[in-house]
């Protein structure tokens, strides 16, 4: 295709709209664009610069039944457009009768209120004053301890999408949101030891990225704080999750609440709706509303709205997490779920990391998980972790090369503790955590 | 789009013209086929077509890259222009490069090739699995059967002159059974990806693939929970090749060690694993899912040793770390697809066979785990920390193997493991399991392959102290 025959988005979903609807079939056809750079910068030099743009289309068929085919194509030229919708047809010619399998309905459909996740100023941050962030909190990383001796794959990228979908039910939605990070990667040496750690920043808005000395300095106290580490005795033990590391397990919980594993009875959480799930003290909600909020969103994949849903409440489970497929399936109201959760929260408490770990007592303060071991059907957790031992309600010495594992429904239930300092920049965000449950597998 | 030839001197001037050591262009067109057969029924049938060019410029150290999708003149010389901003050492004089096309070996066997199976060809081959696990075992209660196929047609033009096109077929299968008994569910998930054409389901009937599935639920059903603790690890031939792929394939990789961020840094020439250890990487054997005709920069590969009985004397080598390593690049430059630029990544990564039974070995472990399927894993380069889901192990007692166990996961340190590694059996295997391996965001085919390995003493993460 050449740059003369390329189509508007206006042209190019009107026109896989009526190629739907001439071979008769219910479905959906959008148009996607990207554009962006992406910078690799070390010892405050560029390692490497990459600009990209893309342009993409989808169009899903209902035939009659629900027989379903799909197709994706970079070739968005008129052509290209009708030989996709083409072989999406015959494709779905091909599939058996699914009555779940269809459009979203008109009153379900369409963008919720806008949460300002566009960046109006995308196109003033280039890649030079990427490279600049990330020199900066490379410098500010090595000033904060001498034992910061290099860095390695620090990198900042900004990207803007667009995306216009229709479907044959007549809804059309069109969305445009935009991402700028960056990461200052530290790695120190301390005799023969050596550590690597790494934290970053990001935004829909450049100008709302968190300032590099800060970046930098934090990179620079996780890494050089691993230092001296032992490993923990195996055994059962309390265990303190920082926020970080909790909001890794909260995102399991997600995906053990989707409505694609419910439907498949690969999930532990299978037939709660209505039960006791957690303990008490853990409510969770997912906002899509968030204004500029990091997993904020008008619709989900199908042009389903998004919408603000009660997941836990008090420990009790309100909803699963539906794909539109999932919400018609299982009889579940649709949440809007296609694209997983938005801004999934668990509800702040009260107490500090340290008020936990000194609720604590005795056990293990984890930051970082390693590893995938992780069975959501069966519903058991088995991962390395890395982190700090307590000893009479203080953190003693940095503890690695240990594993955490226990059964999700008995983790979860044994939530005692719930932090205050759930991190802004994460979508899916938990304070601290302190469980009881878990099995250290060490020495 | 891309089907005629591009003006790729003349690409390969522009992107040249302000200086660089190096440049290439980077043209691919993929067509991806998959199919999903769930309950019992045909669910979607889908493709994807991505086609698109990327135009890569070295100046020492660093890289500038830039993207496009459109086989327009003026939009790929623009593209050139952009990742020749990196370099500013002075242009050389345009036209300067003469491309000569290189032929490649023929390492996908393509008996029948992708473009002539047919989607009722692989409804019949899902349904006939999906059909077989249901009708065998009434504990089964959602079978999912995925059957999926990628034509992928490469062409790299470098700026010394090597002009060289490569077309990859690769096939998958996958099945994911979710059984029950009372109370307890339990899901596994078994697959086959190859380099091929049709010929590979031919091979792999999928009775077969019922069969391994069958036993596999029937294993994990029966499982008990993972002790934790530190013991002797036994990891079956085959499977284990994800160890190493994670213990030292990635430590292995010469842009970290060029840099000196690996553990493995610096050390070509020491011991750096028990002498028993003979460590490979090689992207030559045919119909493997990690071999490669050419590599993604235009060279062929062939097979490196990494650890020959315990020292270290190789690393996996790009263009670029070759370059500045001094030494020729091994073929190991690959990427995910034309929106990315290239890394060393591994291709068929194992442990060269030893010389015990492989009976012998487990009757040598007193107390331990003998780890039969591995699942994901990961590593810390830095560090060599390294970790992996177990997905099927069984306890040793008295040198024999008893219950079945599961929600275990291993982890260990990299150097220290090596050196753990006390008894090898004779018996090496390859995976056919179709292997994925991500860095940097980036995803690749892998193989894998190995010996039955006994590790004298390794971490297990279980929940039963």
């Amino acid at each position: 295709m050449s740059a003369a025959e390329a189509l508007s988005v206006d042209d190019a979903v009107a026109l896989g709209l009526s190629c739907l609807r001439q071979a008769g079939c219910a479905g959906g056809f959008s148009v996607s664009a990207a554009d962006g750079w992406e910078v690799k910068v070390r010892d405050g030099r560029a390692e490497t610069v990459t600009s990209t743009t893309s342009r993409s289309l989808h169009v899903t068929v209902y035939a009659a039944e629900g027989r379903t085919g799909a197709m994706a194509s970079g070739d968005c030229s008129p052509a290209g457009i009708r030989a996709a919708v083409g072989t999406a047809c015959e494709l779905a010619a091909f599939g058996d009768p699914d009555p779940w399998s269809t459009t979203a309905p008109v009153e379900e459909s369409g963008l919720a209120q806008d949460p300002d996740i566009d960046d109006p100023d995308f196109r003033d941050f280039t890649p030079e004053q990427g490279i600049a962030l990330v020199a900066s909190g490379e410098q500010a990383s090595r000033a904060a301890d001498p034992r910061v001796c290099m860095s390695d794959y620090c990198n900042a990228s900004a990207s803007r999408h667009t995306s216009a979908m229709v479907s044959t039910t007549g809804v059309r939605v069109d969305n445009a949101h935009a991402r700028s990070e960056f990461a200052v990667v530290a790695i120190a040496k301390q005799g023969e030891e050596r550590q690597i750690s790494w934290r970053g920043t990001s935004a829909h808005r450049w100008s709302d990225l968190r300032p590099p000395a800060i970046i930098g300095q934090e990179a620079a106290a996780k890494v050089v704080g691993k230092f001296g580490w032992k490993r923990a005795a195996t055994g059962p033990a309390a265990v303190v999750l920082d926020r970080d590391s909790a909001s890794v397990f909260l995102n399991l919980l997600a995906w053990s609440l989707s409505g694609d594993a419910i439907f498949r009875r690969q999930s532990w959480c299978l037939e709660r709706l209505g039960s006791q799930l957690a303990s008490a003290l853990v409510s969770i909600v997912d906002d899509p509303h968030v204004l500029r909020g990091p997993g904020s969103r008008r619709c989900d994949h199908d042009g389903v709205r998004s919408r603000r849903v009660s997941v836990l409440a008090d420990g009790r489970l309100e909803n699963y997490l539906v794909s539109g497929y999932a919400a018609r399936r299982l009889g579940h109201p649709y949440t809007g779920h296609s694209a997983g959760p938005s801004n999934l929260r668990l509800r702040p408490g009260s107490a500090s990391q340290d008020d936990l770990v000194r609720e604590a007592g005795t056990g293990l303060l984890v930051t970082d998980w390693n590893g995938w071991g992780v069975d959501l059907t069966a519903g058991t957790f088995s991962r390395g972790a890395s982190g700090f031992a307590i000893e009479q309600g203080r953190i003693t010495h940095p503890v690695q090369e240990v594993t955490l594992a226990g059964r999700l429904a008995d983790l979860w239930t044994g939530v005692r503790g719930v932090g205050n300092d759930p991190d802004p920049e994460q979508g899916v965000a938990s304070p601290c955590l302190l469980i009881d449950g878990f099995t250290i597998g060490g020495s | 789009m891309f089907d005629a030839p591009l003006p790729y001197e003349r690409l390969l001037a522009t992107a040249l013209a302000r200086g660089g050591d190096y440049a290439d262009i980077y043209v691919q067109r993929t067509r991806s086929r998959s199919l999903s057969y769930e309950e019992g029924k045909v669910k979607r049938a889908s493709e994807s077509l991505r086609q698109g060019v990327g135009i890569r410029v070295q100046q020492g150290d660093a890289t500038g890259y830039a993207v496009c999708e459109e086989a327009d003149t003026d939009l790929l010389l623009a593209a050139a222009r952009r990742a020749a901003a990196i370099a500013a050492s002075g242009g050389l004089p345009a036209g300067t490069t003469s491309l000569s096309s290189r032929a490649v070996p023929s390492r996908y066997a393509q008996e029948r090739p992708l473009e002539q199976g047919t989607l009722q060809e692989r409804i019949a081959y899902a349904r006939r699995a999906s059909q077989q696990v249901s009708a065998r075992d009434a504990r089964a209660q959602w079978i999912s059967v995925n059957v999926s196929d990628q034509l992928d047609q490469v062409t790299i033009a470098t700026s010394d002159g090597i002009l060289v096109t490569d077309t990859r077929p690769r096939l998958w299968v996958g099945i994911s059974v979710t059984g029950a008994v009372a109370e307890r569910r339990e899901s596994i998930y078994h697959s086959i990806g190859l380099a091929g054409g049709m010929e590979v389901l031919d091979r792999h009937s999928p009775e077969g693939l019922a069969d391994e599935a069958l036993r596999r639920l029937d294993v994990r059903l029966r499982a008990i929970e993972s002790p934790a603790g530190e013991m002797p690890v036994v990891i079956a031939r085959g499977t284990g090749g994800t160890m190493i792929h994670e213990a030292v394939g990635h430590g292995l990789e010469a842009d970290f060690n060029r840099k000196g961020v690996s553990a493995y840094s610096g050390k070509i020439g020491e011991m750096v694993a028990n002498p028993l250890v003979t460590v490979f990487d090689r992207g030559d054997l045919p119909g493997d899912i990690g071999a490669l005709n050419v590599d993604d920069e235009g060279i062929i590969p062939g097979e490196t040793t990494l650890i020959e009985q315990g020292r270290l004397v190789g690393y996996l080598n790009d263009r670029l770390s070759a370059r500045i390593l001094g030494v020729s690049p091994s073929g190991n430059g690959r990427r995910q697809d034309y929106s990315h630029v290239p890394h060393p990544r591994m291709r068929i990564t194992g442990l060269a066979a030893g010389q015990d039974a492989p009976q012998d070995i487990i009757a040598g472990v007193a107390k331990g785990l003998y780890v039969s399927v591995i699942g994901g894993g990961s590593v810390d380069i830095t560090k060599g920390d390294f970790n992996f889901q177990v997905e099927e192990a069984f306890l040793i007692e008295d040198g024999r193997l008893t219950a079945p166990v599961r929600g275990a996961c291993l982890i260990g340190n990299g150097p220290e493991v090596m050196r753990r590694i006390t008894r090898l059996g004779n018996d090496l295997l390859m995976m056919e399991s179709g292997g994925h391996c991500g860095k940097f965001g980036q995803g690749v085919p892998v193989g894998q392959g190995c010996p039955t390995t006994l590790i004298s003493q390794m971490v297990v993460g279980g929940s039963r102290s």
